[in-house]
């Protein structure tokens, strides 16, 4: 009797063991064939040439693995998930470029905290080179919305699929405008001031808000917020009430308004999105006068693209797009003070291109960039790439 | 030594039903009620075919019924968004028309676009033919993963709800 349970209960044993597959499965075997798994990996890179065009002179070209990304995600719960995204810069400089927890309170509502990219117009978040034309990211998105553009924070985000609504609303450690030395400067506006969430400092919170309205076929309209103040190393370890010091790490602050609208369209195999941004800058005048930077009051830009997927109508998933992108950004938009108008800063740029996407995760891209400038110099640059994301 | 067969027997029988608490009978009532906004519907019947055709995801088929008598089946299954799968409700008529589709849980970070009721109106009124991501079907900014995975999925949800309950 003793010997049939065993025999049952090696049976038993040894469906359990061909059913449970996964024991003898390594970690880059279950990461493979389990879709339900709790990690989830992914990535994206960017490899890059770009050869400057000026007329008169030659230019050496710049080849580059601009960026590998490396996403990995873990799922607690169906609730609570954490990820985060490894990134490699120029092949020797390492980043993190996300890494947040996200619980699910309900369905409209997720409590987001850690270091997240901040929602404004439409690169910062979707960056993914298969996700756009052209090889290098529109100029608007470096310039005036300084992608890729994250710092620590916590907030809110959630969707209302009956309105096709999703929102998003973090408190956020801000730009650092004074750490030793000043950051802010006329020719890319706030970009120096990124601090990443390493070692970041904090004088004073700022608010990140977004709204998206996907309720119309074809179409995605955003609108973005940011505001707040930058921070300063000054305030540290001053005394409450001494009025100089105050005043003084006052003056290398700024305060910072920034407005974002995007819309993406797609019908058919035509393609079209557009983007503006606009940010006031308060206090720059004394933020000049402190630090003798040339940092504008008025920041802004504007680009429209369109595209036509040569493919659509057959069969095939691959794609090949030429499009045409025009972009304005000025980030001396206004000035305060004794601080002229750099007509330099006020430059357009023209993009004339194509991808040829062999898959939706892999593209070949080409294009070339007609740059110029209210100062009247022109310049060009071609660029070729390899965009890729899984 | 008996209890400990019986609770490995158990055990296994658990372990083996891959869907057994993928929308249970409860959730899915009160998913189907609040979909259709609807109180008056009753679980006539429930089919787990996720074993059937290949389909790798849980399937789980309830027949459901109107006070007025009218009857219609509701199918939740999951298909691949971005990083993870997704869940989804496709309520049919009886003919398998789809009359509904709701997803019911998103949880990658990017695609959650995939639950506009705007965008998913579309697959009203198919049953059978072809399905393509931007042909018949319109593109979705944001969550063009998703979209191309649930567009071709829901030809084979169907063709499994029309095997199982023809």
């Amino acid at each position: 009797m003793m010997r049939r349970y065993f025999i049952l209960l090696f049976v038993i044993l040894s469906v359990n063991i061909v059913y449970g597959q996964e024991v003898t499965k390594n970690t880059a075997d279950k990461l493979m064939s389990n879709t339900n798994s709790k990690v989830q990996i992914g990535g994206y890179a960017q490899i890059d040439y770009n050869q400057p065009v000026n007329a008169g002179e030659f230019s050496n070209g710049n080849l580059d693995v601009h960026r590998l990304v490396l996403l990995f995600g873990y799922r607690f719960s169906e609730r609570a998930n954490f990820v985060t995204e490894i990134e490699v810069e120029h092949v020797k400089e390492i980043f993190v470029e996300q890494a947040f927890l996200n619980y699910k309170i309900l369905p409209w509502l997720d409590f987001r905290g850690g270091l997240m990219l901040v929602p404004m117009g439409i690169i910062n978040e979707y960056h993914e080179p298969p996700t756009f034309n052209g090889v290098e990211r529109p100029n608007l998105d470096s310039k005036v919305v300084p992608t890729t553009w994250r710092e620590i924070g916590a907030g809110f985000t959630g969707r209302f699929d009956n309105a096709s609504l999703k929102y998003q609303l973090y408190i956020m450690n801000g730009f650092v405008g004074y750490n030793d030395e000043a950051t802010f400067r006329g020719t890319d506006g706030l970009r120096k001031g990124r601090q990443k969430g390493a070692e970041s400092i904090m004088s004073s919170p700022t608010l990140s808000t977004k709204i998206d309205y996907y309720g119309i076929t074809g179409l995605k309209l955003g609108l973005s917020t940011y505001n707040g103040k930058s921070q300063s190393s000054l305030y540290d370890g001053i005394e409450k009430g001494d009025d100089t010091a105050i005043s003084s790490a006052d003056s290398s602050v700024v305060g910072i308004s920034m407005v974002g609208f995007d819309a993406r369209y797609v019908i058919g195999g035509f393609e079209a999105r557009g983007q503006m941004n606009v940010t006031n800058l308060k206090n720059t005048d004394q933020y000049n006068d402190f630090t003798g930077k040339d940092l504008g009051s008025q920041l802004f830009g504007w680009y429209a693209e369109v595209g036509y997927n040569l493919l659509h109508s057959t069969e095939t998933e691959q794609k090949l797009i030429p499009f045409i992108r025009y972009e304005i950004y000025n980030t001396h938009a206004k000035t305060e003070g004794a601080l002229e108008i750099n007509d330099a800063f006020d430059r357009k740029d023209v993009t004339v291109g194509a991808g040829w996407w062999v898959s939706s995760g892999a593209v070949l891209k080409m294009d070339y960039q007609f740059l110029s400038s209210a100062t009247g110099s022109t310049s060009g640059m071609f660029n070729m790439g390899i965009g890729i994301w899984f | 030594m008996k209890t400990v067969i019986i609770f490995l027997i158990l055990f296994s029988i658990a372990e083996c039903s891959l869907a057994a608490d993928f929308y249970t009978k409860k959730q899915a009532l009160k998913i189907v009620i609040n979909t259709l906004k609807d109180k008056e519907v009753e679980l006539v019947e429930s089919i787990d075919v996720t074993d059937l055709l290949g389909k790798l995801t849980p399937v789980v088929i309830y027949r459901f019924r109107r006070v007025k008598g009218v009857d219609f089946y509701a199918v939740f299954t999951q298909t691949m968004g971005r990083y993870e799968m997704f869940d989804y409700l496709v309520i049919t008529n009886m003919k398998f028309v789809i009359e509904k589709i709701k997803v019911t849980k998103y949880r990658s970070e990017h695609g959650g676009e995939i639950g506009s009721k705007k965008w998913l109106e579309q697959f009203y009124g198919y049953s059978s033919g072809e399905l393509r991501y931007k042909k018949e079907i319109s593109a979705l900014s944001g969550a063009t993963i998703s979209a191309n995975s649930i567009v071709k999925d829901i030809p084979k949800v169907l063709k499994i709800l029309y095997n199982s309950c023809n």
